[in-house]
């Protein structure tokens, strides 16, 4: 009778899934027909952490109309492990989240709720994680990511820039990533208002600034600042707008030609200053990447 | 207070000259625009061809183009229609700029079958180079050889003239540096380039 609903069990001791190591699992299922769903809460080790399932129901499988409503939650999983599994650089710190209600419909993978990643002393939450047709060849995400008091002297690093002590937080909002390249985003990152820690820039790090902005380096070493190593400042910030390949720039406050990036303080006192605000972003990306061959780790 | 490498005494200046100020100039997203038009107009293209905007991904199949323009109708608009011609903030408009404009797009028509022949190529950075001399034939090599020169002769005088019109020359190599991109990106197939390794490849 193809109307009674059979019970099926899927059970594994554990693996790798596109470098994700998932432990010992087994899963209590209900099918009929086109139709599976979870019965009982489901709990999937993934690094060293816990993916808890509460609900999957997944419809109509294989036809065009095929939807999946998902409930979860992540238990804390370590970013070492993680970074390690994908090869980044790296990372200290967790993720974590809710997904309260994931739904695959119409070729439209949606997340709600809201991921939160504990790194660098402070968060990166996403939210409204979405993916159009994830089957297809050419991945296509979009999200909103927030950024909430990141320590800068961890995060330079990690990512070998040159030394900024501080604090940074700030967002990347409508952001639209196409074959894991960025074509759209609203994004802002400065120091936080009122904040009260360290706040010290390396000639290092002011040097590939000035490498980003002109492609030379060496703004400071031939002068007679060359003597310091770092320098005091007040506040940091960058801003960007991508869209059609143009990334509409600002800093954190106006100057009387350009914008500040860097207001410096103390004696000698250093500002960087920013000029040109519609910038072409490929040649932005391409200096970028030509900052980490050169300094540090390669970062893909 | 800030650390010092050495221990010698401060001099005196460094009391004096207490704030520096460093200036960043972004690379302008008018640059690629001016250069497209000044290559498309020298390479004898029409002007307002629809060019997806260069380093996009390509998408691989129909299917997801479709996908795309039912998901992000506005997007796609944007995407693939290039910008309307620059509200420019770079000035191309000077009649020396023109002048060399003009000497550039009156010699490539010679040129263009030595670039197919790969006799010549070009470089990464905004000249044009002879990559196999050899291909030429014997009695045409002086030919070519005259026409690299008076052709980068014309080509550094052009980045270095748009800055200095634009009241910006130190945006000279910021402008060759453009240039030398869109020259490649605008070049039929089958010409030499030179990669940023000084690599040969062929479009």
């Amino acid at each position: 009778d193809q109307e009674t609903p059979q019970s099926s069990v899927i059970s594994f001791d554990g693996g790798r899934l596109y470098s994700v190591d998932i432990g010992q699992t087994r899963l209590n299922f209900v099918g009929r027909q086109r139709d599976l769903r979870l019965t009982g809460d489901a709990q999937i080790p993934v690094f060293d952490g816990l993916l808890k399932v509460t609900d999957f129901d997944l419809r109509n499988i294989g036809n065009e109309d095929q939807s999946l409503v998902l409930n979860a939650e992540i238990e804390p999983v370590s970013l070492e492990a993680m970074t390690q599994a994908f090869g980044w650089p790296q990372m200290t710190g967790q993720l974590e989240g809710v997904i309260p209600n994931a739904r695959y419909e119409n070729k439209l993978l949606s997340l709600g709720g809201a991921l939160e990643i504990k790194v660098f002393d402070g968060s990166v939450t996403v939210r409204n994680l979405r993916s159009q047709t994830p089957l297809d060849l050419v991945p296509e995400l979009s999200a909103d990511i927030e950024i909430e008091n990141l320590d800068l002297q961890s995060l330079t690093r990690a990512f070998s820039f040159g030394k900024i002590a501080g604090r940074l937080s700030g967002f990347i909002r409508k952001l639209e990533l196409l074959n894991w390249q960025p074509v759209y985003f609203e994004a802002k990152l400065a120091t936080p208002d009122g904040d009260r820690s360290k706040h010290r820039i390396s000639q290092r790090a002011v040097d590939n600034l000035t490498r980003l902005g002109n492609g030379v380096s060496g703004a400071l070493s031939s002068t007679f600042l060359s003597v310091f190593e770092d320098f005091s400042y007040e506040r940091i910030g960058i801003s960007c707008r991508l869209e059609n390949n143009v990334c509409r720039m600002d800093g954190i406050e106006p100057a009387e030609s350009g914008y500040y990036i860097v207001k410096g303080s103390g004696i000698p006192r250093i500002d960087v200053k920013g000029f040109n605000r519609e910038v072409a972003w490929p040649v932005l990306v391409d200096r970028l990447k030509n900052i980490d061959l050169e300094s540090g780790p390669v970062i893909q | 207070m800030t650390r010092l490498r050495s221990l010698a005494p401060l001099p005196l200046f460094v009391l004096l000259v207490s704030c520096v100020t460093i200036n960043i100039y972004f690379p302008a997203a008018e640059a690629e625009e001016a250069a497209r038009t000044i290559v498309r107009d020298v390479l004898g293209k029409e002007s307002n061809d629809e060019q997806p905007p260069p380093e996009q991904p390509a998408p691989s199949s129909g299917n997801v183009i479709d996908n795309l323009k039912v998901r992000f109708a506005e997007t796609v608009i944007t995407l693939f229609i290039p910008r309307a011609h620059a509200q420019a903030n770079i000035n191309i408009n000077t009649p020396k700029i023109d002048q060399l404009r003009g000497s550039l797009k009156s010699r490539s028509g010679a040129m263009r079958a030595f670039y197919q022949s790969g006799a010549i190529g070009l470089g990464a950075d905004g000249m044009v180079k002879a990559r196999d001399l050899a291909k030429a034939p014997l009695n045409e090599r002086n030919t070519v050889k005259k026409l690299l020169a008076d052709d980068n002769r014309d080509r550094a005088a052009l980045y270095k003239e748009i800055a200095i019109a634009n009241g910006h020359p130190e945006w000279e190599k910021d402008i060759r540096d453009t240039f030398a991109r869109v020259w490649v990106q605008e070049a039929p197939a089958g010409t030499s380039y030179q990669d940023a390794q000084g690599n040969w490849k062929q479009k």
